[in-house]
């Protein structure tokens, strides 16, 4: 490589915790899926994609990420775009339009939005840097938003509109936030709950889900899922019952069990300690964003890495929540462990740019 | 490659973090948020890994530990000797496994292969409930909640049918063959009364069933031995544990299956060889007399273990047990000489002149008349009316006049039983005011007839019925009438009101044979565990003994000896062999009869059952019976030559010439 001083600064601690996770989630999937037909060729499927995610981690991480910045308004229309198309010509399945297939790949506009958008919400809070009032930008950015949140709560997909959500949030509030707007950002947020309630924008399956999690006026066999995820994770204990060794798993009581709820795998055949690590090493990824936003050189490289750090961070703890029986049922994956050729990807071109924004931490050292 | 040296247009102006220090703050309390909020759930997690872990493990193994039991293999049921009379034999079922149907990705070329094998079973099978469109409908029902488990479509096929359903299976995908324990009676219709048989259990009698015992497609005893054994018989079901995927695939055992235990066995009091004898004797001379309907019930009068006891008509207890059709079925029940009933413990009907027995002993122990009273029979006498003290009065008749035109003259109570004069019991019960005797009175009798076990209570443990002592308090409830002269009369030989089975009949008997006293009869002699242990023994049961005098008994016994000896059965007689018996000819006009057109209104001659009570050897009986077959005719023309037969077989004793049945019919005893 030309510049070598670039790559001194790459986080390799990262990718090592990154690519320690990656095989571990595999060899996962390999438990969930072995004797399944229908599911064999996950686990290779996924190793295939981590190996892939790799090369783009590096290709990513090469391109510096200001250039983003030109690209940013580009990006928001084709986000937009995106997203009105697929509620034209998407694919739907379980009563919700959020899937293109192109052949066997299929991918979620809204999971690609969270990261593209990410990209634009940093540019446009850090070229607004100093500006006053803060408030301004915070109304501004947040108009930016809504149209995203109004199509992808169309499809409907609640989760992601969360996601979004608490990115933004996360943004704004990294981004220069005064303690008077910590007010203003909590009516905020209680007026959009009560929006969404109002205009009818929540499905009633959304909420059953959540009726479901307190435990109000749930039907017989709707918390099926839900139900048998627990007792295949409680069932561990400390070591668990052995890899490839769970009865929930193995006999395939636990539904989905190499996607959605491959931490109740995990739960049943490697127990407490074999969770702990798989959260650990989640953990370190979005420390080590963080970290990345820490050192960053500009901010919009910190807004990059914040936005990136958030949505990883919210997307684990769905799912975590979801499968400890804290959250309701949603679609969201737990990144880089569940399987999902289109999710793995674009969250290993997250890692990627926020190695891009570490590589170019200029310290006082020439 | 690097892009950053790209000619490419780009805003060089980095905006530096401006105020590092409190952007750093935030960033820290981004991430302290993030780590507060992951240890909640870390927390949770350890939780229900160390918290709830058991209960989480029960749960699971309730999802994949199927435990299903071993049905026990049924006690059998033997005779007195040890000769079975039931095996264990599987009844077939076919079942489709609605995965293992063909399979195509066409859907409607998928139905037309799965109906098209619904229709070739539907026509196979051939019972009604089984056509193409119930397959469809309960497969349907059970395909995506339990794609793996068999789908009974028809049960009780015959063997033939399942084994070909079997041999073409392979063309049949999905198409089982299963096979349930049932039974196989050999003796069919001589036993089918009396075992009973197994089948499902009724939908009727459901609750009767503990659910922890039973399971809904268990085979029961249904009635008979069957039913009333059904403790001892059906063993301890074993269990075993499958270990089965979502889906409901069986993948394997957990644990050690516990074995089963099988039932109990149960030996009856019958003697197969004597139920065979009775049937041999009883069959063609019923035919001789065209009767549909008659029944023997033998006993040890020693015991009150019922030794033989045949009803005819019978029933194939095989067609309930292996699958019956509907036609077979009808058959059955449409048969109004009830073929599913004992007639031998459920047919209440005059007893006729064998009820002489009971009068005679009443007479005597209530002091109504001595040994030596004498009452003159003219053949005819005419009861006067007493509200129309002109008119000639009612006549009765002694049986013999009709034929003879004349009576037995005068008569003590030996000779009156000995010629089975109805005239003398008529007046000794009745009373007659021109004659001056009080007579005996129907509530005396009553007592008596319900002291020798005619009585409101079955007598068996298989149950069936039981006769009735008819009071004038209960003529009086039931009819709103005063008690009769007549009634008395009637009463007295064994016609009229009182009603008796055949069984209580030889039961009376019996207690005559062993000198006074009435045993409970049993039919259930012990039952045995698999090891060969006796579980329940044999117990004779007193239901009382009789409060006859030895001198009223011996008169009694000598009396009936003489019935056969040189009285009315003198026909029946066994050359060199001592017996006692008692004739009966008990006119009737029951519903089946009129049904029949055998008694119809304007008839001259009620029509009659044949009836014969006996106990032989004379000296240390053996065997108590009664012969009764339905619009007979002459007990001592019909019945008598039965018993006469059963006797001389069952005792071994030569019987050179069997006395000839009368094929006439017409009035007489």
């Amino acid at each position: 490589m030309p510049d070598k001083r670039l790559w001194r600064h790459f986080d390799y601690v990262l990718i090592i915790g990154l690519v320690l996770l990656l095989i571990a989630g595999t060899a996962m999937i390999y438990s969930a899926s072995r004797g399944d037909p229908q599911i064999e060729h996950t686990p290779v499927d996924q190793a295939v994609t981590a190996l892939f995610g790799l090369v783009l981690i590096i290709v990513v991480s090469m391109v510096d990420y200001t250039l983003l910045k030109n690209i940013a308004g580009g990006i928001y229309i084709a986000v937009l775009l995106s997203l009105v198309a697929v509620l034209l010509v998407g694919t739907e399945r379980f009563g919700a339009k959020r899937w293109f297939e192109f052949g066997s790949f299929d991918v979620q506009p809204a999971e690609v939005a969270k990261l593209l958008l990410g990209i634009v919400l940093a540019k446009f809070v850090a070229d607004r840097q100093g500006k006053r009032p803060y408030l301004e930008t915070m109304a501004l950015s947040f108009l930016m938003i809504v149209p995203i949140l109004a199509l992808i709560m169309r499809q409907p997909n609640l989760s992601s509109a969360v996601i979004i959500l608490f990115m933004w949030m996360a943004i704004i509030f990294v981004g220069g936030i005064e303690r008077q707007h910590l007010v203003v950002l909590a009516i905020t947020a209680i007026a959009m709950v009560f929006l969404v309630v109002q205009l009818g924008l929540i499905q009633s399956y959304q909420v059953s889900r959540f009726q479901q999690l307190l435990g109000i006026n749930t039907q017989p066999g709707e918390t099926y899922q839900s139900d048998q995820a627990i007792i295949a994770l409680g069932s561990g204990g400390w070591l668990g019952q052995g890899f490839g060794q769970g009865q929930q798993s193995q006999l395939r009581f636990l539904p989905v069990r190499h996607t959605d709820f491959i931490f109740s795998v995990i739960g049943e055949e490697l127990g407490l300690v074999g969770g702990l690590v798989f959260i650990l090493l989640l953990g370190f990824i979005i420390y080590r964003s963080l970290r990345a936003a820490w050192i960053a050189r500009d901010n919009f490289g910190r807004l990059l890495c914040v936005a990136i750090a958030s949505v990883l961070f919210l997307q684990t703890y769905i799912n975590l929540g979801m499968q400890v029986g804290l959250m309701p049922v949603t679609g969201v994956v737990l990144p880089f462990v569940s399987y999902g050729r289109s999710d793995l990807l674009s969250s290993m071109v997250a890692i990627g740019m926020v190695e891009s924004v570490a590589m170019r931490y200029k310290k006082l050292e020439f | 490659m690097i892009v950053e040296n790209l000619p490419i247009k780009r805003r060089t102006s980095l905006t530096p973090p401006p105020d590092n220090q409190s952007g750093r703050i935030r960033l820290i309390l981004i991430g302290v948020g993030m780590l507060v909020a992951l240890s909640i759930l870390v927390v949770r997690f350890y939780d229900l890994e160390i918290n709830y872990k058991q209960s989480f493990i029960i749960q699971a193994r309730s999802n994949s530990e199927v435990t299903h039991s071993i049905p026990a293999s049924r006690g059998l049921i033997y005779d007195r000797y040890g000769v079975p009379l039931v095996r264990n034999a599987p009844a077939f079922e076919i079942a489709i496994v609605p995965i293992r149907q063909p399979h195509s990705d066409n859907a409607i070329q998928q139905r037309i292969d799965r109906v098209a094998i619904y229709n070739r079973l539907a026509q196979m099978i051939n019972q009604p409930g089984v056509t193409a469109g119930d397959i469809f409908t309960k497969v349907l029902a059970n395909i995506y909640r339990a794609p793996y488990t068999p789908v009974i479509i028809a049960e009780n096929v015959p063997r033939d049918i399942a084994l070909t359903i079997q041999e073409q299976s392979i063309e049949m995908p999905g198409v089982v063959v299963e096979s349930v324990g049932s039974r196989i009676y050999p003796y069919k219709e001589l036993l089918g009364n009396i075992l009973g048989y197994t089948g499902k259990i009724p939908e009727e009698s459901k609750s009767e069933y503990d659910p922890k015992i039973y399971e809904p497609n268990d085979r029961v005893g249904v009635t008979g031995i069957e039913y009333v054994g059904e403790k001892y018989l059906r063993g301890v079901k074993g269990s075993e544990t499958d270990l089965v995927d979502a889906s409901g695939e069986v993948l394997g055992k957990v644990g050690s299956p516990t074995a089963p235990q099988e039932g109990d066995s149960i030996h009856l009091t019958l003697d197969l060889r004597l139920q065979k004898i009775i049937s041999d004797a009883l069959l063609p001379i019923m035919q001789l007399r065209n009767s549909p309907r008659g029944a023997v019930v033998a006993l040890n009068p020693n015991t009150g273990e019922v030794i033989g006891m045949v009803s005819v008509p019978g029933y194939d207890d095989n067609l309930f047990a292996q699958g019956i059709t509907q036609k077979q079925y009808d058959a059955l029940t449409s048969n109004i000489q009830r073929p599913l009933i004992n007639h031998a413990t459920s047919d209440a009907v005059p007893p006729g002149s064998t009820f002489k027995i009971v009068t005679a002993a009443a007479l005597l122990e209530e002091h109504s008349l001595t040994p030596s009273t004498v009452i003159y029979d003219p053949g005819i006498f005419y009861l006067p009316d007493q509200y129309n003290p002109n008119s000639k009065g009612q006549p009765f008749v002694c049986w013999l006049y009709l034929s003879t035109g004349h009576g037995h003259g005068d008569q003590t109570i030996s000779d009156a039983i000995r010629n089975s004069c109805d005239v003398f019991f008529y007046k000794a019960v009745g009373g007659y005011e021109p004659e001056h005797i009080t007579g005996l009175g129907p509530d005396k009798l009553a007592k008596w007839t319900m002291t020798f076990g005619i009585s409101n209570t079955d007598l068996l443990e298989i149950g069936g019925g039981h006769g009735f002592a008819p009071t004038p308090l209960w003529k009086r409830n039931t009819y709103g009438e005063l008690w009769t002269t007549g009634d008395s009369y009637n009463m007295a030989i064994g016609q009229g009101y009182v009603l008796a089975t055949p069984l209580e009949m030889a039961n009376v008997m019996a207690s005559i044979a062993n000198g006074g006293t009435l045993y409970q009869p049993q039919i259930i002699h012990d039952t045995v565990d698999a090891k060969g242990n006796v579980v329940k023994s044999f117990q004779p049961k007193i239901i009382r003994k009789l409060p006859i005098s030895t001198p009223t008994m011996q008169l009694i016994q000598q009396a009936l000896f003489a019935v056969v000896d040189h009285g009315t059965a003198v026909e029946a007689k066994i050359p060199g062999f001592d017996y006692a018996g008692k004739t009966g000819t008990a006119e009737f006009c029951d519903a089946e009869s009129v049904q029949l057109h055998i008694c119809y209104n304007g008839i001259k001659f009620l029509p009659t059952h044949a009836w014969f009570v006996a106990y032989a050897p004379y000296q240390h009986p053996q065997i108590a019976l009664a012969v009764y077959i339905w619009n007979g005719g002459q007990g001592s023309g019909v019945a008598a030559p039965v018993a006469q037969r059963i006797i001389a077989q069952y005792l071994h004793v030569p019987l050179a010439k069997p006395m000839q049945v009368q094929k006439t019919k017409g009035p007489s005893e």
